[in-house]
């Protein structure tokens, strides 16, 4: 049965459109979360000009008419006091900014407190109300839980996106070859063996220097230095599979060799597997600086083993079904048999396990917050909420609210699968 | 989906909403009094006169503690649980008084100096005995000294302060007096013996290889490059982790030994059955609890856990959050007291003002800069943020002296929070926002730099990101913008003293004895990498300090402590922020509890167990 | 059946092979300098006192003791350019500086004198500062500023910035008579400087060079050597940075109580979860199905630590259920003396409840899950239609013939029990304070206790191994197929 069609009969369930809106929501979220909640509004009109300090806050405000104040940029100005017409998103706070009249874990029903345009502390304005109260900086939790879902989906997705990527092709590779499958001849092999120190020489230690620059930099500059660093590599290595290809002619070297790549792979499947995950984060995260692409890289790089154990045990499964020992006869070159026949029957396995994944790095990250590591400083989680919300107890709406977030996501997402995996 | 909701309801909600309604009733709201403390060094707790049946009467005091020491070995271990445990398995050469800001007599008594200040003469006791009986000899305090000041023993962390001892002259005509002689005429001259623990000759040196050799013989350079056997086999016995960890070799002349240690767990003390201190004066040596277990705990939900189950006594190292909640209890308000102590100690914002223009950008380095930090630092917001309800018992400092004590010069106006201030100090300072990104910058050595930095705090408890918080958004508004980041404690001083860092927060531990402020402000602290993280001083300030250290005349130095305090203000080295409380909660059937400003806070030998009633029926 | 298991423990070798290379690998790239943290920060770094010399012989005493100025691995590929001794120069940070500047001049020697010039002059400036302790304030100030070049001079590999500080050195010699004690060296410097950047720029960097070291660090990790240690092999890991203690002993003090909650949690997991899938799949799609999955969700979306003070905060309160103790595997006072094993067990055993729970509830989850889903599986097999139209009653069908093929993927993920366990470990070992590995692992990896993280990788990565091992035997045993495949 094709990808498509499961999906679709997915549908019918009544659990899974449920899941599934609640995912679209997040989805929502994500893509809107500056515009839902923002500690500026999203248009203004003050003396005759209009602004839109939520999308431009670098714009300088033009002068009094009396001249009084000094030339402000729009990102600077307090709005809640300011004369004029203006429109809020629906949340009047963003996640990083400190209200210091709600300090303390104030309760969604508490009392609340807003200092005015005369400096004196009045009754908080329903308008600018905290409506799921504030930590013990006075940090809005609803805001911080609009834009927590942008970052704890993100890292959750693009972490199991690179570890199903890694794992798919693990799995791929080390199931459909097998030990037998590649052969090379022993000239090639010598001289691609002997290729990788020139090749690793040339691409990564001498470059060193610049790697490290660029790491010091910005993630990005590093991440396209480490890319040309290995594009360098592989040509490299493309030389000298030239250069094997030429010394094979000769009768000393033209004798095939079967290379043991399932062997070789799941070994270092098992090595990932063995190291304990959560202490290997943490001491990755020791290490590097806190941002979030250096956790969404380690959480991928350690959490493809499981997707590459399903993906081989499947791949082995279909090499022996029938219909592929078919294509096999039928003499199909090998990248059809996988891409055509083989890939749709264990995407499947592969997205469940991915959906599950995502969970796990989602409570992953959690933990990591509860530990004070991994995030960086003004981000705010879900898990970093409830992390929180953990000192005081009493502070039952820094826990709930974000409990229940992820309750709900992990949810649909094993509604999902769950569903995913009754159609296959 | 009706039944989905069905379902929810009958299991989790239902569950997890009874759970938090259990715990929220439970909880009887009291009114807050957090009680009037007066500033001073030591206060005594008046004893609870109602009593309760339900007390546990028995004679053991469970200390909870968030730290184990890494080791008790007499001379290599050095960290505040090894003083907090080790002060009542020793006892010491001389001293801390607890109650008036100075030194006491240990086993020696307070020295007797000579006019140039280069020779002190001690007495020894003469009534302490070890636990094998024999009693304590000058040969017992001439092998402590010189165990202290080998080269070979692995105690790098005081190497500096021995160093000031030349050499050791043992009268033969009086064999209870013992002179130091010093290299030169320095404040800390007796301080170096408090708190160093007298030790058995005849237990760490049987065969008695240090008396081979003189102190003078171990300042010579020729003693590092090649030492001599006898002396590395007695280091390598010496050095041994045993002395520090196993029950059986931890030997000392304090009121309790050591009967167990559980790692990760709790250490358990026990009174000496005839210990050799009979008297009452000295309260270092009494001897109430018959035992003390150190009780490890990190968890402050627990600990709350644990408090509400009166499975622990005292504690000193409870955060304000917990000692806040409990204090909500009226159950835990009758049978604990709860009380917060001011400290020696202080937490500051330390600005690089020398940094090299490579690693780390100048832009600290002028003094207008570091002075509108000052007006930008939200210093009492951060003390209620910390200290919560406890926050006017905070006390605010100017510089780096305690108010504790006498030498503080307390005309010195606090930094106030001024927006306005703050920005014109930087545009006089050059600081505008020429690109109009709202983060101000200057043109340095021909490149536009931005007044961004990186604010350096560490990953101990949440209180430093609350405050790094405050202060990262105050600066927004002037222009400036921060990176919040936060170290491992040992990290975070690599990096502060390889100077390499633009703002850090960080605390310093302080006590009653004269300070030697050339550890934190003389330049050589700066050049060596030590601890003069933000690089004062000049020639002038030196010369200062210097003076200073060698003026023993107390009432003199006041009056230059006074001198340098002021030039570290106008330089505005750190923004000073506020002296540290310390949390204490002590069970209410323990009697005559003092609490002190001196480390640990309180000294658990001498808290009497046992209610009124007790005490009636047992006199 | 037994080629399998000889080809499978052959595999076990060589996966115990990469896995002491990653963990040997952990301690090699881990940030600082362990030596100057053995050594206490109080002494590092202290170049202008009088302790400097001792000070530094005891480093390079230290370093040669762990063997950290042998090169790391057996092999090593660098550029020709640089010298095979690259790995004796210690600190870090210059030896990363004299590789930049290699790179540019491309020879060695050039770049040596260079090095030993500022050296030199460091030594001379530091000698005199020291003997003129007690001089005049303004000429320590000039010594001070000259000494933050020199160190500025160390630190740089850019060409143009020590120029500029070269200059400025020269420039300050020259008009001060007090410093001329100094002109040698700076001259030396200068020359040595000249004669590095004036080098033309040199293809010898860009030749790489394999080089084979006899002795070397991993060697010595992994089989000691005459001065310290037995090696790995013989079960020494070395001594802890902080409480100098054998790693060995300090694990293994520990270890038990992770081991046995961990073993409890699982046998408590298989136990409960077992019977629950086989009631759920007696009705597929029915009340009990839907209404335990709920729960089951909802349990495995609570964290860890947080489900951890629930469960404090209600059976361990005194104002609640004070049914379990908070904190601790034992009473405050200790065992009694003269109790035996199973004694200190039972009394132990209220403060491990909780603990447990907490380990176990994921577990059970996902077990029961999985369990339901391979029962559903299993169930619509052929042979299960077979057996029932055979006449047997549904009890043995189901426990006879569905259940345990049904066993079969939850057996694998036995194997993985030993990572999580370690891993979860942390938190809920720091919760409920127990002296288990976990607590010892997150205070090594905040103190960055190289040599307790080293152990635990290798040992758990043993202990996995061994699961995987034992699994597989249990799969080939259980399942035909596989062996003979």
């Amino acid at each position: 049965m094709s990808v498509f069609s499961s999906f679709g009969s997915v549908l019918h369930s009544r659990r899974a459109k449920w899941s599934l809106a609640w995912l679209a929501s997040c989805l929502f979220l994500t893509l809107t979360a500056s515009f839902l909640a923002n500690d500026l509004p999203l248009y203004a009109h003050v003396h005759g000009f209009s602004y839109f300090p939520a999308l431009n806050p670098f714009q300088t405000l033009a002068a009094e008419s009396d001249g009084s104040n000094p030339e402000k940029l729009t990102g600077q100005i307090d709005w809640k006091n300011k004369e004029g017409f203006t429109v809020w998103p629906l949340v009047t706070y963003s996640p990083a900014s400190l209200d210091l009249q709600n300090t303390g874990y104030v309760s969604p029903g508490g009392q609340q407190h807003f200092k005015n345009a005369n400096g004196s502390i009045v009754p908080m304005p329903v308008r600018y109300r905290h409506w799921l109260g504030t930590t013990q900086t006075g940090n809005d939790v609803l805001s911080g839980l609009i834009h927590g879902t942008r970052i704890s989906l993100c890292i959750g997705i693009l972490s199991m996106l690179i570890a199903g990527v890694i794992g798919l092709v693990t799995g791929m590779v080390s199931g459909y070859s097998g030990d037998k499958g590649l052969r090379v001849r022993s000239g090639v092999l010598i001289l691609l063996l002997a290729g990788i120190i020139p090749a690793y020489f040339y691409a990564f230690y001498v470059r060193g220097e610049i790697l490290i620059q660029a790491l010091q930099n910005s993630i990005f500059l590093f991440l396209f230095q480490a890319l040309v660093s290995c594009l360098l590599f592989f040509m490299i290595l493309l030389l000298f599979y030239g250069l094997g290809r030429a010394l094979s002619k000769i009768r000393l070297f033209s004798r095939y060799i079967h290379v043991p790549l399932d062997l070789l792979l799941s070994r270092i499947t098992e090595v990932f597997a063995a190291l304990p995950r959560l202490v290997l984060i943490i001491t990755l995260s020791a290490l590097a600086r806190p941002s979030l692409i250096n956790l969404v890289l380690i959480f991928g790089l350690t959490g493809w083993t499981d997707i590459a154990r399903i993906v081989r045990a499947e791949m082995l499964k279909i090499r022996k079904s029938d219909y592929l020992q078919v294509a096999i006869g039928q003499g199909l070159p090998p990248r059809r048999i996988i891409f055509v026949h083989a890939l749709p029957n264990i995407i499947q396995p592969v997205l469940v396990s991915i959906l599950f994944g995502v969970s796990g790095v989602i409570l992953a990250e959690s933990a990591l917050s509860f530990l004070g590591i991994g995030v960086p400083f003004d981000t705010v989680t879900w898990g970093s909420l409830i992390a929180a919300g953990r000192e005081n107890f009493h502070a039952w709406w820094l826990v709930v609210f974000p409990g229940l977030a992820i309750f709900f996501t992990i949810w649909s997402l094993h509604v999902l699968a769950d569903e995913l995996r009754v159609i296959s | 989906m009706k039944k989905f909701i069905q379902c929810h309801s009958h299991f989790s909600f239902l569950f997890l909403g009874l759970a938090l309604c259990l715990l929220q009733c439970k909880q009887q709201r009291n009114s807050d009094a957090a009680g009037h403390v007066s500033f001073a060094p030591v206060q005594r707790i008046p004893d609870d006169t109602k009593g309760n049946p339900a007390w546990s009467k028995v004679n053991i005091l469970v200390c909870h503690v968030t730290a184990e020491p890494p080791t008790l070995h007499p001379t290599n271990g050095n960290s505040s649980p090894w003083q907090e445990i080790n002060q009542y398995l020793h006892a010491f050469l001389i001293n801390i008084n607890f109650r008036n800001p100075g030194l006491e007599p240990g086993i020696l008594t307070l020295p007797v100096i000579s006019p140039d200040g280069l020779r002190y003469t001690y007495k020894i006791r003469s009534d302490a005995q070890w636990d094998d009986g024999s009693p304590l000899t000058r040969a017992d305090i001439l092998f402590t000294l010189k165990a202290s000041c080998c080269p070979l023993t692995n105690n790098p962390h005081a190497r500096s302060y021995w160093e000031n001892l030349l050499a050791v002259e043992a009268d033969p005509r009086d064999t209870l007096a013992i002179t130091l002689v010093m290299k030169s005429a320095y404040i800390q001259n007796t301080s170096i013996l408090a708190e160093v623990p007298a030790l058995q000759q005849t237990f760490f040196d049987p065969e008695n290889i240090l008396a081979r050799y003189a102190i003078a013989d171990f300042r010579q350079p020729s003693l590092d490059a090649a030492p001599p056997a006898d002396l590395v086999k007695w280091a390598q016995q010496f050095n041994d982790e045993k002395y520090g960890r196993d029950p059986l070799f931890i030997r000392g002349l304090g009121p309790y030994r050591l009967t167990s240690w559980d790692a990760g767990q709790s250490l358990i003390l026990e009174k000496k059955k005839n210990f050799w201190y009979r008297a009452n004066d000295n309260i270092h040596w009494q001897a109430s609890p018959d035992k003390i277990i150190f009780r490890l705990n990190r968890d402050e939900v627990s600990q709350q856990l644990e408090f509400k189950s009166q499975a622990l006594d005292v504690s000193g190292t409870v955060t304000i959050k917990t000692l806040l909640d409990l204090r909500q209890d009226s159950v835990f308000l009758a049978n604990y007291h709860a009380a917060v102590m001011p400290t020696y100690n202080y937490t500051y914002l330390a600005m690089n003002q020398k940094p090299d223009g490579i690693r780390r950008q100048k832009l600290f380095d002028e003094v207008r800069v570091r002075k509108a930090m000052a007006f930008l630092t939200p210093v009492d917001e951060m003390i209620r943020i910390v200290y919560k309800s406890y926050s006017p018992q905070c006390r605010r400092l100017a510089g780096p002296v305690s108010p504790l004590k006498k030498e503080c010069d307390t005309t010195l106006a606090l930094a106030t929070y001024d927006l306005q201030a703050a920005r014109r100090l930087l545009e006089e300072a050059g600081w505008k926002d020429s690109d109009h990104d709202n983060v101000r910058d200057k043109i340095i050595d021909g490149k536009r730099v931005p007044l961004t930095a990186d604010l350096h705090i560490m990953n101990t408890t949440a209180d430093w990101k609350d405050m790094a918080a405050l202060i990262v958004s105050s600066c927004a508004q002037a222009g400036i913008r921060l990176n919040v980041i936060s170290f491992d404690p040992k990290v975070f001083v690599e990096k502060a003293r390889a100077h390499d860092f633009d703002l850090m927060l960080g605390v310093w531990g302080g006590t009653s004895h004269p300070e030697d402020y050339a550890q934190l402000w003389h330049t050589d602290s700066w050049l060596n990498n030590g601890n003069n993280y933000p690089g004062f001083g000049n020639a002038a300030s030196d010369a200062l300090i210097d003076s200073i250290n060698y003026t023993l005349d107390s009432e003199a130095r006041i009056s230059l402590v006074r001198k340098l305090q002021k030039l570290i203000y106008d330089n505005q080295p750190m923004v000073f922020l506020y002296s540290s409380l310390r949390r204490n909660i002590i069970h209410k059937r323990f009697t005559h509890v003092e609490l002190y400003a001196e480390r640990p806070g309180f000294l658990l030998n001498t808290m009497q167990p046992g209610t009124r009633m007790h005490d009636e029926v047992n006199p | 059946m037994a080629r399998y298991l000889l080809k499978r423990i052959v595999y076990f070798i060589f996966t115990l092979f990469l896995i002491s290379l990653v963990s040997f690998a952990v301690t090699v790239c881990a940030p600082g300098d362990p030596v100057d943290r053995l050594l206490s920060s109080a002494v590092a770094g202290q170049e202008m006192s009088s302790q400097a010399a001792a000070v530094e012989t005891q480093r390079v005493q230290l370093r040669h003791q762990l063997g950290l100025d042998l090169p790391l691995f057996y092999i090593s590929l660098q550029s020709a350019a640089e010298p095979d001794t690259l790995h004796r120069i210690f600190p870090l940070a210059d030896r990363n500086t004299l590789k930049a500047l290699t790179k540019r001049c491309g020879n060695w020697e050039k770049v040596s004198d260079y090095y030993l010039g500022i050296l030199n002059f460091q030594r001379t400036l530091a000698l005199h500062y020291i003997r003129n302790a007690s001089g005049e304030a303004s000429r320590k100030q000039k010594l001070n500023d000259l000494a933050v070049l020199g160190m500025g001079l160390r630190s740089t590999p850019d060409e143009a910035v020590a120029g500029r500080s070269l200059r400025q050195i020269t420039e300050w010699i020259n008009t001060d008579s007090s410093l001329q004690f100094l002109s040698a060296q700076v001259a030396g410097m200068q020359r040595a400087f000249a004669g590095m950047t004036k080098e033309p720029l040199s293809m010898n960097y860009y030749c790489p060079a394999l080089r084979f070291h006899g002795e070397n660090q991993y060697h010595r990790w992994l089989f000691g050597s005459s001065g310290s240690g037995k090696g790995v092999l013989r079960g020494d890991f070395g001594l802890s940075y902080i409480s100098r203690q054998p790693v060995g002993s300090y694990i293994l003090d520990r270890l038990p109580w992770t081991v046995c909650l961990a073993f409890i949690s699982v046998l408590l997991a298989y136990a409960i979860s077992i019977p629950l899938a086989a009631r759920m799949a007696k009705k597929p799609g029915g009340s009990l199905d839907h209404r335990v999955s709920a729960f089951l969700y909802l349990l495995y979306s609570m964290p860890g630590f947080w489900l951890a003070t629930l469960l404090l905060m209600v059976f361990a309160n005194p104002e609640v259920l004070p049914v379990f103790p908070a904190s601790g595997v034992k009473p405050v006072a200790g065992y009694p003396p003269d109790a035996s094993f199973f004694q200190n067990a039972w009394i132990s055993l209220p403060y491990l409840v909780l603990p447990t729970v907490c380990y176990s509830y994921a577990f059970i989850a996902v077990l029961t899950r999985l369990l339901r889903v391979s029962l559903q599986q299993v169930s619509g097999q052929d042979y299960i239609r077979t057996a029932r139209a055979k006449g047997l009653d549904e009890k043995t069908v189901r426990l006879k013939h569905a259940l345990p093929n049904a066993l079969l993927p939850a057996v694998t993920l036995f194997a993985e029990v030993f990572p999580l366990a370690i891993g979860g470990s942390v938190i809920i070992e720091s919760i409920f304070t127990i002296p288990g590995m976990g607590s010892g692992i997150y205070q090594s990896i905040q103190s960055q206790d190289y040599p307790v993280l080293v152990c635990v990788f290798t040992l758990t990565g043993l202990m996995t191994m061994v699961g995987y091992l034992l699994t597989d035997i249990t799969y080939a045993f259980l399942d035909p197929r596989i062996r003979y495949s």
